[in-house]
């Protein structure tokens, strides 16, 4: 099973995000803003990180940068109500995979994240649903 | 009567394709043509006034029912001369960028609740304070997010302030005075208020 740390300095989306997410997924740490997600990343090397935007400490385009500097494999999802166009092209000019836009279903956020583990149309051998 | 969703792009007469920039020279057109302080025909002025904000209002309708299962209508729209809140919760968020704007939510406990409880998954149950204000907070982050989406268009970028939750014990802060639309929507579990202060910014 695949493992993930959850970014997110709203509790109940923590805990909403962890709801849909952890009957397939290995959540192994939530934080609540990006500083802490970082320490997390670099702590349980995760397969995976759900990272929102506006948050305090550090927030998660800064987040996305650093852990994208540090550990360029990483796959980062990044979930946010400010959806403007120009905020989902600088993060995923810097790398993440996705950018989800709040209000989001819990169907979007589970095919978001299963497709970070899809190869060529196959899912990897890691994978156990 | 449910919301009715008008289109921000029909109501400021610009097309799909218009730029932030066209969007806030069509805005600032129209506020200073209808304005009620400023129009030669007072009634069609305000009327027109509270159709561009209105305007502006119908992500809330399509925020909450996504989110919290609930379904609003509009009470009533009224004008005031600050976004001062009237009931029990409010939740501060600002916008930041080519405008700027100052939105108080406002609602009683057992709306908050009632959000809280839509939101949280079934079998968790609603035990703290902070899951309140964790709720609430990320409703009207969530609302005022799409509004930015809206008016930022394509080339422009907003920012949005953190969301503060205050009890009406805490209000001892000032608001601006700033000409304030207070749209009221009624659902099944109480009133949403929401007080819209817009000014442009003065730099631009």
């Amino acid at each position: 099973m695949y493992s993930g740390i959850i970014v997110d300095d709203a509790m109940i989306m923590r805990l909403r995000l962890l709801e849909i997410l952890g009957n397939y997924f290995n959540i192994m740490a939530m934080a609540s803003n990006g500083q802490e997600g970082l320490d997390f990343y670099a702590q349980y090397n995760p397969d995976f990180i759900m990272l929102d935007i506006s948050m305090p400490e550090k927030d998660g385009l800064h987040a996305l940068h650093e852990i994208l500097s540090r550990f360029p494999k990483a796959r980062v999802v990044i979930m946010s109500a400010v959806g403007q166009r120009q905020i989902v092209f600088e993060a995923l000019k810097l790398g993440a995979r996705d950018f989800i836009v709040k209000p989001f279903d819990s169907e979007r956020v589970l095919k978001s994240v299963k497709r970070l583990f899809e190869v060529k149309g196959r899912k990897e051998g890691k994978m156990e649903t | 009567m449910p919301l009715e969703f008008k289109d921000y792009y029909t109501v400021l007469g610009v097309t799909r394709e218009a730029s932030a920039a066209d969007i806030k020279k069509a805005y600032r057109a129209l506020a200073a043509k209808y304005h009620p302080d400023v129009a030669k025909d007072k009634t069609t002025g305000e009327a027109r006034f509270k159709e561009i904000n209105d305007s502006l209002g119908h992500d809330y309708g399509d925020v909450m029912l996504k989110e919290a299962k609930i379904h609003l209508s509009r009470k009533d729209l009224v004008r005031k001369d600050a976004p001062v809140p009237t009931r029990l919760v409010s939740i501060i968020v600002g916008i930041t960028g080519f405008i700027r704007w100052q939105i108080v939510y406002a609602m009683d406990q057992s709306f908050a609740y009632g959000i809280t409880r839509a939101m949280l998954p079934d079998r968790l149950p609603v035990d703290s304070k902070m899951l309140v204000n964790s709720a609430i907070s990320e409703i009207a982050n969530i609302i005022t997010g799409q509004a930015s989406i809206h008016l930022a268009g394509s080339m422009e970028k907003l920012c949005l302030t953190p969301p503060v939750v205050l009890m009406a014990s805490d209000l001892t802060l000032d608001f601006l005075s700033i000409p304030t639309i207070c749209l009221s929507l009624l659902s099944e579990i109480g009133i949403l208020e929401i007080n819209i202060a817009l000014t442009e910014h003065e730099g631009r």
